[in-house]
């Protein structure tokens, strides 16, 4: 019984270990957020037209901009706003500046916070960006709720990447594909 | 607690399946049974199934792994037809085993692991426990897990590793169902997780835990008590048809003084063979994983040239590859022993499930007139004997041997009574060593066997190859009477062996109504039902053939005084054919194509519908 | 290598030919290969009886027949798998593998790089004559493309391997490659194979003249052999041309031919380092190489453990930890129970 008992007993092996890597070390909680590698972000005048600022959004993929006044951060303007602020609204677009129409002041957070805090933002606050900024109130990065989520995915791979297209449900046959 | 009235019934036979997820320990469970089992004295033949897959998700259907094991007071030959006890460790493993207990059966549940999750895994749409699908069955629902918790409170282990153990509750369950000690099992885990004191704490009190359930629960009213066999006097130990292959190889090995080589590629069910021989260096065992199939045999080749006792192991697939390489070795009449872990067939087919469907390929597989010998192992344990008769066969007679084994004997187990290793059958070889009147392909010899005249050898030099060669002086040669005369030379010296091996004696009566004629895995199923034929008075023998090439003597003449010839076989007919061409009678065929061993009854009622009730 | 002391007499020539009539075609380069290894063999002092030469199919696998040693004339490709098996049964033999382009690239493929990756100790001759000469004239592996033959009327389509490269590339641990009219340097080179421990590859250039004739005439013909084939001695610098007088170097990664005289001296020629892996790789890449010279001689060696001495050395080992090997111990191994 050479490979038969020695692979049974592998196997056993493999489902009692407790292979949960601990949560914490995933998402690099004790971490900072200079730890996480973060995706592009723009930065536009607050005086910056909506059709503009929408054709950044647009071009450039992405949920939001941050808006700053002075090289400062001034507000933040996402996909969120378009939806409840701008459809609908029979707006000019092309005349409409950015700052009535942002969220003034945001929630930020520096690079050396810890990443728990920006999922304290997220969770608590309800904010799906978190504008990181330097001494100088100008804005260094922005981690996304979808950084986080791939973060999470590199840190379980297997768990998370390596697995068949559709979910075990329920089986009529012992054979499958 | 009052005092429970319990009987212990007597009982000739039991069959007795457990089954679980692979990740259940049920191999294991099984293993320890049947060990437990053969030391206790009865006799017993097992069935392993394990996944084809290498890890199956949890709760899944193809995860589902079984170990099956039939023992009893007399002798038996087949791991057994309808289960007596089914140990269902999850839903899967009852969905899928259910079927083969019969009516009034046991089936020992492990509660745990009926969650609502892996019911609808396994496709049940409510609890079967509870839903009546079971009334037929006496069912023994147990929450193993909870109670190997309780068991093990103490101890500091993750609920994983707790609920792992539960396979020794379901184990100690049956050993008191059937009235065993344990010892062998505590000190094999003792053994196994001396690293882990605390688990195998863990595992010894799951066991204890078991035992005392049956021990004190109220509705088991019955355990069971299975006499001990009667068995020729010896020293035994079980075996597994691969491993005993392997010890075939090593004794004849042994026993002729020549160096072992085995040239070899990964395939199932074969590749234990491979793994066995590798660990036995200590006996100058040479193991060669080559490339490929064909390189495995080709170096085997090689290495029968130069001198070794050359042999090599594969399955369907690698049999068909190895074809052109296993004509070189006829007409260079090397010795080399070939065997076939037969699988399910054709191409890829079920690799982990039986079949004997290489039988027509082993004896005209190659393309020419290419004769080999062929013969069959017919049980675990026979495997051993099949296998040193390979290697004489094969270096006294200067010839290719193929041995067909299958996927069924090589992984299952049986008792086997360790032999004397100087009281088998010697081996010779036509080593020379002298160079007078030296030929290459000097057949004079009675047993048509040119010299083995080895590299290394002074004034021996000569070359061999895959050309036609003239005989005596072995050059190449196209000269038309030669080829004819070497032709009919190559079968002469397979013909000629018919000499060297016992006639055949069936089991029963030298003629009667019915013969039910078999080779290879199936001798336990057909002899099993031809006992039971006899017993109810029908006229039924049994002959298993173990050389299907060259076929005993005796068997023509035996055939003809049988009204009817009965042949089961695993395939469409093989052996049927062979017989009918080479003998000219008629045969029946009872075809079984399902990756299954045959059961005894499916054969038995054969035979009754053939004879008449 | 065996000792002598065995022999009687020391071997000649005569005694490595064979009875055999030798039915290659009259002009086939195969001769002049045999005669060189029937010269060499008997130096070697290796007794006869441990030589054993195995060969494929090809016309280059008659080669066994012609030689009065142990030979084996096995199956297409297969030679060296059946060599391998002899090798390990028995490490004292002195074991030769004659092969062909179609035998060891086609179908041997496989074989032949597995044989070079484990480096067991024996000597492949592979005679490269760029076709399939016994099946009568089509392309094989090492045919250029665009050739033109029965079964390719429109040219190949086939890149071809590059035999060295291919060998270096699988782990090969002696690299040679000879041309069969150089007598004097296949002499060398076969000496070389011989005694290396491990897995020799010498490619020969061979000319087949009823079905590939001319395929390595610009490296044999008297006029142009000087510029186009680059001796390779160790530690030698790599000059080559009629008067000696052009030598190559690199530069970067790339080989130049420089011209010695003024500008250049013999220090600025590249210095061949048999030992040098890459450097046998850049060596190698020349093959198909139209400007520059064709290297022949021994590109790299390496000295290392043969698969066949380990092998030895594991059972040597086995037996230390755990004893001669006993059946009846093995056998009770595992629980027994005894029936009285």
């Amino acid at each position: 019984m050479f490979d038969i008992l020695s692979d049974e007993f592998d196997q056993m092996e493999e489902r009692s270990k407790d292979r949960r890597k601990s949560i914490e070390k995933a998402i690099s909680l004790d971490e900072p957020i200079s730890s996480l590698s973060l995706g592009e972000f723009s930065v536009l005048s607050q005086d910056e037209t909506l059709s503009r600022i929408i054709k950044i959004l647009q071009d450039k993929h992405l949920a939001c901009v941050i808006l700053e006044k002075d090289d400062k951060i001034s507000g933040i303007f996402t996909e969120r706003d378009i939806l409840n602020k701008v459809v609908g609204f029979r707006l000019e677009l092309d005349k409409e500046p950015g700052y009535k129409y942002m969220t003034s002041n945001p929630e930020t957070l520096c690079m050396e916070d810890l990443v728990a805090f920006a999922l304290n933002k997220m969770t608590a606050g309800g904010f799906r960006h978190v504008p990181i900024v330097d001494a100088n109130r100008k804005v260094v990065a922005v981690v996304s709720m979808t950084d986080i989520i791939n973060h999470l995915g590199e840190f379980y791979f297997n768990e998370v990447f390596n697995l068949p297209p559709k979910p075990l449900r329920r089986q009529n046959e012992v054979e499958g594909a | 607690m009052s005092e429970i009235k319990r009987k212990i019934t007597e009982l000739t036979d039991v069959t007795i399946r457990f089954a679980g997820d692979s990740g259940d320990g049920m191999q294991l469970t099984g293993t320890q049974f049947s060990d437990n089992t053969a030391i206790f004295g009865n006799d017993l033949a097992t069935f392993p199934d394990y996944p084809a897959e290498i890890r199956a998700p949890a709760g899944s259907l193809a995860g589902v792994s079984s170990f099956q094991i039939q023992f009893s007071k007399r002798d038996i030959h087949t791991p057994g037809d309808e289960l007596d006890v089914l140990v269902a460790m999850n839903p899967a493993a009852l969905k899928v085993h259910m079927g083969d207990v019969k009516v009034h059966g046991m089936i020992i549940i492990n509660d745990a692991n009926f969650t609502k999750r892996n019911l609808q895994l396994a496709g049940y749409n409510s609890n079967p426990v509870e839903d009546g699908t079971l009334n037929n069955y006496r069912v023994i629902n147990v929450d193993m897990t909870r109670l190997v918790t309780f068991a093990t409170e103490d101890i500091d282990l993750t609920s994983k590793l707790v609920a792992r153990s539960s396979n020794m509750f379901a184990l100690g369950l049956v050993y008191w169902l059937y009235g065993r000690k344990f010892d062998n099992t505590v000190k094999f885990i003792k053994k196994k997780f001396s690293k882990n004191p605390d688990i195998a704490e863990a595992n010894v009190r799951a066991l204890i835990a078991g035992f005392n359930y049956g021990e004190t629960l109220e509705v088991i009213k019955t355990s069971y008590h299975v006499s001990k066999a009667t068995f020729e006097p010896g020293t035994y130990r079980n075996i597994m048809g691969n491993m005993a292959v392997a010890f075939g190889f090593l004794t004849a090995s042994q026993n002729s003084g020549l160096e072992l080589f085995y040239g070899g590629y990964p395939i199932t069910p074969a590749s234990d063979i491979l793994h066995y021989l590798s660990s036995y260096k200590n006996f100058h065992v040479k193991t060669f994983q080559a490339e490929d199939e064909i390189a495995g045999v080709v170096s085997a080749i090689g290495a029968a040239y130069a001198g070794n006792l050359a042999v090599t192991a594969t399955s369907g697939p690698g049999m068909a590859l190895k074809t052109e390489a296993i004509g070189l070795a006829v007409i260079t009449e090397l010795p080399i022993v070939i065997v076939n872990v037969q699988r399910g067939g054709p191409s890829t087919g079920l690799p982990t499930k039986t079949e004997q469907s290489d039988l027509l390929q082993a004896m005209w597989g190659r393309h020419g007139e290419a004769p080999c010998v062929v013969m069959a192992a017919n049980s675990p344990a026979d495997c051993f004997e099949a296998s040193y008769e390979a290697c004489r066969i094969a270096v006294k007679y200067m010839i290719p041997v193929i041995l067909l084994t299958d996927g069924y004997i090589a992984n299952g187990s049986e008792p086997w009574r360790i032999p004397d290793v100087n009281s088998l059958k010697k081996i010779t070889t036509t080593r020379v060593t002298k160079s007078d009147g030296f030929e290459p392909y000097d057949h004079s010899s009675d047993v048509l066997a040119r010299p083995w005249a080895i590299p290394g050898t002074p004034g021996l030099e000569h070359r061999v190859g895959g050309l036609e060669k003239s005989d005596g002086s072995g050059n190449v040669s196209h000269n038309p009477q030669n080829h004819h005369y070497m032709v009919q030379l190559r079968q002469n010296k397979v013909d000629i062996i018919a000499k060297d091996i016992p006639n055949e004696v069936p089991y029963g009566d030298t003629s009667g109504d019915l013969l039910v004629l078999g080779w290879g895995g199936t001798k336990g199923a057909l002899r099993s039902a031809v006992n039971r034929a006899r017993e109810n008075g029908k006229s039924v023998s049994h002959i298993h053939l173990r050389y299907l090439n060259p076929l005993p003597n005796n068997l023509g003449e035996l055939l003809l005084k049988f009204k009817k010839v009965l042949i089961p076989e695993l395939n469409m007919g093989q052996l049927a054919t062979i017989i009918r061409a080479k003998y000219l009678v008629e045969t029946i065929s009872f075809s079984k194509l399902q990756g299954k061993p045959f059961t005894t009854t499916e054969v038995y009622q054969r035979i009754i519908t053939e004879i008449g009730g | 290598m065996i000792d002598v002391s065995t022999q009687t007499a020391p071997l000649t020539r005569k005694d490595f030919v064979s009875d055999q009539e030798v039915r290659w075609c009259p002009g086939c380069g195969d001769y002049a290969i045999l005669a060189q290894v029937q010269k060499i063999l008997p130096s070697l002092g290796i007794p006869k009886e441990n030589i054993l030469f195995i060969s494929g199919i090809g016309c280059s696998s008659r080669f066994p027949y012609y030689m009065n040693t142990y030979g084996f004339h096995s199956i297409h490709g297969r030679a060296s798998a059946l060599a391998s098996g002899a090798k390990i049964a028995n490490p004292n033999l002195s074991v030769w593998v004659v092969t062909g382009d179609g035998d060891s690239m086609s179908i041997g493929g496989n074989h032949f790089i597995h044989v070079l990756r484990r480096n067991i100790d024996l000597n492949i001759l592979m005679f490269n004559n760029r076709i399939y000469g016994l099946t009568k004239g089509q392309y094989s592996p090492t045919s250029e493309l665009g050739k033109i033959t029965k079964s390719t009327p429109m040219g190949s389509l086939d890149y071809p391997f590059n035999p060295p490269a291919l060998a270096l590339g699988a782990g090969g641990t002696f690299i040679a490659r000879a041309i069969d009219r150089d007598q004097h340097a296949s002499s060398e080179i076969l000496q070389r194979a011989a005694s290396h421990k491990g897995t020799s590859f010498v490619e020969y250039y061979q000319n087949c003249l009823i079905f590939n004739d001319g395929a390595f005439a610009s490296l044999t013909e008297k006029d142009s052999k000087d510029d186009t084939v680059l001796h390779l001695v160790h530690q030698q610098p790599m000059v080559f041309g009629k008067e000696n007088n052009k030598g190559l170097r690199l530069v970067g990664s790339q080989f130049e031919i420089i011209e010695l005289g003024s500008e250049f001296g013999i220090n600025d020629v590249l210095v061949h380092d048999e030992n040098n892996k890459n450097l046998a790789i850049l060596l190698s890449e020349l093959t198909y190489n139209p400007v520059l010279p064709t290297p022949v001689g021994i590109f790299y060696v390496k000295n290392t453990s043969t698969y066949e001495n380990m092998v030895t050395e594991q059972i040597e080992q086995a037996i230390k930890i755990k004893g001669e090997g006993d059946l009846n111990s093995l056998f009770n191994s595992g629980g027994t129970w005894v029936v009285e």
